[in-house]
């Protein structure tokens, strides 16, 4: 692991009616890595397995945008 | 520039655990040289038929955060063909954190029920970059964790 062995953050998108996530070094790597493909991605998380944003999917499904751009959606 | 080849592959099984997308093999190329990617061989060692087909994607990489070698495994690139001189490109595999940033190019699907995928691009339609950048291919499995062995077959250009 990069950076110190520090803990990753998890990008999460929506992808085929399933979440789909990607270990991230950390916020900024994983908020870069967002803007350079079209997915509608959900957001930025400590948890892997934290779903509690589920709801959004709906939502998420037009959208291009990364929730954590504005805090939305990150559990950091 | 051509006729001077190389090989890059896992040197191990690469675990990609379910709805987790992974980048499983990269190269970068040196200052003096950009990569030319002639082919590349994917093959899975899944035995459950009712799994979804794996996603490939193919992506240009700057590599900005986690080069080869930092969070991942390094490999040995092999030259094949031509003559040899010392080209600076670097390998790894099993990245354990995504490395930034990736642009994808080309994007597939292959079951994971012993699929293989082997296949070199028409000359003259290869993907290259620039450069000091480099290409990966990460993989996302949607139903179960499985193994995945690959190589990319690259020039430099």
């Amino acid at each position: 692991m990069a950076k110190g062995d520090s803990s990753p953050v998890w990008l999460k998108w929506f992808d085929g009616g399933q979440v789909i996530r990607a270990a991230h070094a950390s916020v900024e790597d994983a908020q870069l890595q967002a803007s350079m493909e079209a997915k509608p991605y959900l957001g930025v998380y400590s948890d892997p397995d934290d779903h509690s944003d589920n709801a959004k999917l709906a939502d998420a499904k037009g959208s291009h945008e990364l929730a954590a751009a504005s805090g939305e959606g990150a559990s950091e | 520039m051509a006729k001077a080849g190389y090989d890059a592959s896992t040197e191990a099984d690469v675990l990609l655990t379910a709805t987790t997308a992974r980048t499983c093999l990269g190269v970068n190329a040196p200052a003096q040289f950009g990569v030319d990617l002639r082919g590349l061989v994917i093959a899975f060692d899944g035995v459950t038929n009712t799994d979804k087909p794996v996603l490939i994607e193919l992506g240009q990489c700057t590599f900005a955060t986690q080069p080869p070698g930092t969070a991942s495994t390094s490999n040995t690139v092999q030259q094949i063909y031509g003559r040899s001189i010392t080209a600076g490109f670097v390998g790894a595999y099993a990245w354990t954190t995504e490395p930034t940033a990736i642009t994808v190019v080309r994007t597939w699907r292959v079951t994971p029920n012993g699929g293989t995928w082997d296949y070199d691009w028409p000359l003259g339609e290869t993907p290259d970059n620039a450069v000091s950048t480099g290409f990966i291919i990460r993989l996302t499995a949607p139903t179960s964790n499985v193994n995945v062995r690959a190589t990319m077959r690259f020039e430099r250009c």
